[in-house]
């Protein structure tokens, strides 16, 4: 997937998962904060990305992943 | 798809659910007062009762309240609001937001509304005290 | 689905004792799948005058077998306890009919990815081959 693939597949699954707005993920936005995290839904984020891109983010490498942008690398380096 | 009335014709008749036999109510839960809207929303402040032998298995000289417990608690309320037992046809999300248990919320507020929608009937369920929200739900019922 | 060590006693698994007890045995376990058995008897918590289990029971047995599940590995891992683990929350539970007293039930546990103790789990039961309740759940393991 090209990283513009990505970023469109990211706003899609996580904007109906999580019920935002697609417009509301932006690169720059904090990941916890415009899905409206929680310790119950975080392990969700988790499984939508496993599931729609086959990539594994451990716990060991979750808190890198803050913004958008960062979620972006991580899924185009780690696919 | 009407929602069947019971016989119970006021909705804030005190016992209005005589010939309903549920399974947790006065075992687990106990029903200290009523404020129904109508038979389709309504508000039950409930005891949580400690000794419920429930308590024995969840868990061993620890106390909690199991939350599919809470889920019937919350199915009851309904039944007993509408005069016929409802059962949990779906669960689309229940969230256990707080540890209940009979020392930290002997006393609840089960909030209950129905509504019909695309003939099926939609329960939305919350328990709470003063303090926390101890789990919400969206259901269908039948 | 082959397992190739005796599985424990489920008291050994489960923190959850009579009158609430509700899965009898692990059977087998297969990578991040596990199955598991329940015999539904009189005696059962969620037993109700019609002779079937109120359908919160089944949700309690799925738990259960889940946490059974993690029981396993926990122990596997040399836990001397099993681990307390709470339903955090049910998603998208469907119930196809109610069990009766004296059916068995034959439910599938696959575990998910687990995020700081939240762990979802997916779990189908069934009754001689056909599907009677399906939901997903995320267990919560009190790390204390």
């Amino acid at each position: 997937m090209t990283r513009e693939e990505i970023i469109e597949k990211v706003a899609d699954t996580l904007s109906e998962e999580f019920e935002v707005e697609k417009d509301v993920i932006t690169p720059d936005a904090v990941i916890y904060d415009t899905l409206e995290l929680d310790s119950l839904s975080l392990v969700d984020l988790v499984a939508v990305v496993q599931y729609t891109f086959k990539v594994k983010i451990p716990n060991t490498d979750l808190p890198n992943v803050k913004t958008f942008n960062d979620l972006y690398d991580y899924i185009e380096s780690h696919q | 798809m009407r929602v069947r009335r019971g016989y119970c014709r006021d909705p804030n008749e005190d016992f209005c659910s005589r010939g309903l036999a549920m399974l947790l109510e006065n075992k687990f839960f106990r029903i200290t007062d009523r404020k129904l809207d109508n038979d389709m929303r309504g508000v039950f402040h409930v005891q949580i009762i400690s000794d419920c032998e429930v308590y024995k298995g969840h868990f061993p000289g620890d106390p909690v309240c199991p939350g599919v417990c809470n889920m019937e608690t919350i199915k009851e309320c309904a039944s007993l609001m509408v005069g016929r037992q409802l059962r949990y046809e779906s669960i689309r999300q229940c969230r256990l937001t707080a540890l209940a248990t009979p020392v930290v919320c002997p006393e609840v507020d089960v909030t209950v509304s129905l509504t019909e929608k695309d003939g099926t009937l939609q329960i939305q369920g919350q328990i709470a005290d003063g303090e926390q929200t101890y789990m919400t739900l969206k259901g269908v019922v039948k | 689905m082959t397992t190739s060590r005796a599985i424990n006693k489920i008291e050994n698994l489960i923190p959850q004792r009579p009158p609430i007890v509700m899965v009898d045995e692990v059977l087998a376990v297969e990578g991040d799948v596990c199955t598991c058995r329940l015999t539904i008897r009189q005696d059962n918590f969620f037993m109700e005058p019609d002779g079937m289990i109120a359908e919160p029971g089944v949700i309690e047995h799925i738990a259960q077998s889940a946490s059974a599940f993690a029981g396993l590995r926990a122990v596997e891992a040399g836990a001397t306890e099993p681990p307390v683990g709470y339903i955090g929350e049910v998603k998208n539970f469907h119930l196809v009919r109610r069990p009766r007293a004296g059916e068995e039930l034959t439910t599938m546990i696959t575990m998910g990815p687990e995020v700081q103790g939240v762990t979802i789990i997916s779990g189908t039961t069934c009754v001689s081959g056909e599907v009677i309740a399906e939901t997903q759940m995320k267990i919560f393991v009190r790390e204390d």
